[in-house]
C-alpha cells in the first residue's frame, strides 16, 4: 500500500538541487581516486622493498670482505668497525720485533705515499649515521663505496670526527690534537687543517691512509671515530 | 574534455558531443540506470536514451552542471522504463529502494494535506540542506544513485549492519521532518 507513496518520494528526489547530486557523485569519485592512491602507495612500497632486497646484500658483501674487523650496521647504513685488535697486536710486539716492524712500516709508508689519492666519490643518496660508540669506527657510505671500488690501490684522504661517549669533540680541541699527535707517532699520515672562509673558522682532522689503515684503524679505546671522504666534509 | 566544450559540441550539432559525453559520463549514467533497472539490456537502452535526450535538449537548454543534469535525465528515463516494464520483468534495484523508502512515509492519521511532487522536491531540498554533509552524501548515494548498502559499507570501512542502521536513522529523520510539517504523500 505504501509503494505508491514511496514511488512518489523516489520520483521527487530526481529533481533535487543539482549541487547535491554533484556533491554525492564527486565524493564517490574522490573515494575511488583515494583507493587508487592507496594502491599506488602500496605498489611503490613494494618497489622499494624489492630495491632494498637487492641493495642490502651489496652492503653485506662489502662488509664480509673485511669480516674479521668490520660489523655492518643496516640501521644507519654504515659500517661499524672495532679497531681494538690492531692496537692490541702492536702492543704485544717485543723490542726487537718493534725495530723490524718500524723498518717495515717506513718502507711501507714510502711505498704507499706513491699511491693515487681519493678524496671524493660520486654518490647521490643521503644517509644518516649514528654516533660511533667508544672503540668503534663508522665509515660514510661514499667512503665505503670508494673502498669497495678501489680497495688498496689508492690512498683515501678522509676527515675524521672523534667522539667520546657519543659526543663529538670540536676539531680544534686538545683531545683531537692529542689524537693527531698519537696517530702521527704510529706512522699515520695525519694533519690538522685550519682555514677561514671569510665568515668563520673551519678546523679538520685530516687523515690520508690505505684501506687497511682505515679498516684496522689504531684508535683509542676511549674514543669513537667517524670517517668521511675529504670532500664530503671539508668542501 | 571540459563540460562547456562538450556543450559547445551539442550547440554546433557536432556528433562528437555524444562520444565525448559517453567518455566522460558514460559510467556515471550506467551506474544510475543499473542501480534502478539491474538488467543490462535495459540499462543500455536507458543510457542511449539519455544521450538522445541530451542531443534533443541542447540547445536550447544549457545545463550549468552538465554531469548532474545528465544524471537526472538518466534517472528519469530509468524510472519510466521501470514503471513501463516492472509488471513484466523483475527488477531488483528500484524495488529494494522503494521498500526501504516506505519507512519514510508518515502515518496518515497525523497529516493534514497531501504534498505535490514539486512541493515534495522543495521539501527534500530543505531537509537535505539541514543534514550534515556526510549524511547528505550518504543519503544521496543510496537513494538517488541507488548504490548498495554493502558497497557503501565497504567503501566507508564499516560493517554493512552499521551502514544499514545509519540509513535507517536517516529515513526516520526524513519521516519525522515530513510529520512535523503535517505532510502526507
Amino acid at each position: 500500500m505504501k509503494e505508491k507513496e514511496a514511488r512518489k518520494l523516489y520520483n521527487s528526489m530526481t529533481n533535487v538541487k543539482e549541487h547535491y547530486i554533484e556533491e554525492a557523485w564527486k565524493e564517490k569519485a574522490k573515494r575511488k581516486h583515494s583507493i587508487w592512491i592507496k594502491w599506488g602507495m602500496a605498489v611503490a612500497c613494494l618497489f622499494f622493498c624489492v630495491i632494498a632486497v637487492f641493495e642490502i646484500p651489496n652492503i653485506f658483501n662489502f662488509a664480509s670482505v673485511n669480516d674479521d674487523y668490520v660489523d655492518a650496521g643496516i640501521e644507519d647504513a654504515s659500517l661499524d668497525g672495532n679497531p681494538n685488535d690492531y692496537g692490541t697486536g702492536q702492543r704485544e710486539q717485543s723490542d726487537g720485533d718493534m725495530e723490524i716492524a718500524e723498518q717495515d712500516q717506513a718502507a711501507q709508508k714510502q711505498e704507499t705515499e706513491s699511491l693515487p689519492e681519493v678524496s671524493a666519490y660520486a654518490y647521490e643518496g643521503e644517509a644518516c649515521y649514528k654516533s660511533p660508540n667508544n672503540g668503534h669506527c663508522i665509515y660514510s657510505i661514499p667512503l665505503q663505496r670508494a673502498m669497495g671500488e678501489y680497495g688498496d690501490a689508492v690512498l683515501y684522504k678522509v676527515v675524521v670526527d672523534v667522539f667520546s661517549d657519543n659526543n663529538m669533540f670540536e676539531s680544534n680541541s686538545e683531545a683531537v690534537k692529542d689524537e693527531i699527535e698519537r696517530l702521527a707517532g704510529i706512522n699515520y699520515t695525519v694533519d690538522f687543517e685550519h682555514y677561514n672562509d671569510g665568515t668563520m673558522d673551519h678546523d679538520y682532522f685530516v687523515l690520508c691512509g690505505t684501506e687497511e689503515q682505515l679498516i684496522n684503524f689504531a684508535g683509542n679505546d676511549n674514543y669513537g671515530y667517524m670517517f668521511w671522504l675529504y670532500d664530503e666534509r671539508a668542501k | 574534455m571540459e563540460d562547456l566544450q562538450i556543450i559547445d559540441l551539442y550547440n554546433h550539432r557536432d556528433e562528437n558531443a555524444i562520444s565525448e559525453t559517453a567518455k566522460k559520463y558514460g559510467a556515471f549514467c550506467q551506474s544510475i540506470a543499473f542501480n534502478i533497472l539491474t538488467i543490462a539490456e535495459d540499462v543500455e537502452e536507458c543510457v542511449n536514451d539519455t544521450y538522445l535526450q541530451a542531443w534533443n535538449s541542447i540547445p536550447p537548454q544549457q545545463p550549468a552542471r552538465f554531469g548532474a543534469w545528465l544524471g537526472k535525465v538518466t534517472r528519469n528515463i530509468a524510472i519510466n522504463l521501470w514503471n513501463k516494464n516492472h509488471r513484466k520483468k523483475r527488477y531488483a534495484g528500484m524495488e529494494q529502494l522503494l521498500s526501504e523508502l516506505e519507512d519514510c512515509i508518515p502515518s496518515p492519521i497525523t497529516v493534514e494535506h497531501e504534498i505535490e511532487e514539486m512541493e515534495l522536491t522543495e521539501f527534500l531540498n530543505t531537509w537535505l540542506a539541514s543534514l550534515p554533509k556526510a549524511d547528505r552524501i550518504l543519503f544521496m548515494r543510496r537513494y538517488w544513485n541507488g548504490e548498495g548498502v554493502k558497497d557503501l559499507a565497504k567503501e566507508y570501512r564499516i560493517m554493512p549492519r552499521d551502514m544499514a542502521k545509519r540509513m535507517y536513522r536517516l529515513r526516520q529523520s526524513l519521516k519525522s521532518a515530513l510529520e512535523k510539517e503535517d505532510y502526507s504523500l
